[in-house]
């Protein structure tokens, strides 16, 4: 067996051993597991895919957008804070009444009039009357003006005047920075 | 165990939302809409809703708040104004929001005005009360 001949001549036919019979014989059988395994899986039905947590999760999405969506985007709020009578709070408890200016909305020819009681031009509509009360305010700014945004607003609509007309008046009070606006009874 | 989940989780989302919009009570209706506005959008601050139902000549058909309709006579806003006093005394930082067809005429609009200032003071007396005018806002641009 110490013979280097022998030694190799053993190792040459181990060689072949492996490279031939033995190892096809393995590589046969891995096949065949592999082609049963395939079978087994076809037979069951395939890779399958769950869909209910998908369409769950779809509707909770639909849902929350729906809600959302129509609950919160479609409106806008004009802000006014009231004292007792309805009117707007005083800034300061302690601080002398100011006389309000006076905006009065009347109907007349089928149309909504808008009267400021105070010597200054009138406005024509709405718009008008921020752009002048707009004017009038007191800032930096301005110095020129002659209320300040504190000064008390008190908007006197008719009784017959529409409320689109109202809260145009009162929106355009609103941007016209004043922040004591307040609602007089129906004349 | 992962579709439970799901569906428990649908089901919460679903009651927490549907009973948010059952308490702000918005009844479809043709709200004013300024142009330029110079309103806001809602916040998340806590909302009462007084909505004025029209009955189509103009005139207030019912005051609807909680849920609830109310008649457009003394009794039926003195009942109005009770509603809107226990939801200003259970939350004293809750905003009004004021609801109303466009075409509502001033006068039938004023008293339910004066109402929320007056149960505001009687709830929590030195608070104004909250008022918020609900208008349609402007179109994206």
């Amino acid at each position: 067996m110490s013979d280097p001949a022998t030694i190799a001549a053993h190792l040459r036919r181990l060689r072949d051993d492996v490279m031939s019979g033995t190892q096809l014989a393995d590589d046969e059988d891995a096949e065949r597991r592999l082609r049963e395994a395939r079978a087994k899986r076809r037979a069951l039905g395939g890779l399958q895919l769950n869909l209910t947590p998908m369409i769950d999760v779809t509707f909770l999405l639909l849902v929350f957008f729906v809600c959302t969506t129509k609950a919160l985007d479609k409106e806008g709020l004009l802000r006014a804070d009231l004292s007792e009578r309805g009117g707007a709070m005083p800034a300061d408890a302690l601080s002398l009444d100011e006389p309000p200016l006076r905006v009065e909305l009347r109907r007349e020819d089928a149309r909504t009039r808008v009267q400021v009681l105070a010597p200054m031009p009138q406005p024509e509509d709405p718009e008008e009357l921020g752009f002048l009360l707009a004017s009038r305010r007191y800032g930096p700014e301005n110095p020129a003006g002659i209320f300040a945004a504190d000064h008390p607003i008190e908007l006197a609509p008719s009784a017959d005047a529409p409320w689109e007309d109202t809260v145009a008046a009162f929106n355009a009070i609103t941007r016209a920075g004043y922040t004591r606006v307040s609602f007089a009874r129906p004349q | 165990m992962t579709p439970l989940i799901d569906m428990a989780m649908l089901l919460i989302v679903f009651f927490v939302l549907v009973s948010q919009i059952g308490a702000t009570d918005l009844v479809p209706m043709k709200l004013p809409k300024p142009s330029p506005s110079a309103a806001s959008s809602p916040g998340r601050e806590p909302r009462c809703v007084v909505n004025a139902l029209s009955d189509g000549t103009g005139r207030v058909r019912a005051w609807r708040f909680a849920g609830v309709e109310h008649a457009p006579d003394a009794a039926g806003l003195a009942a109005l104004g009770d509603a809107v006093t226990q939801a200003l005394r259970a939350q004293p930082s809750v905003e009004v929001h004021l609801r109303a067809d466009a075409d509502l005429r001033y006068a039938d609009i004023a008293p339910a005005i004066e109402m929320v200032g007056r149960a505001a003071t009687r709830a929590n007396p030195g608070t104004p009360a909250r008022l918020r005018v609900a208008v349609q806002p402007e179109p994206r641009s």
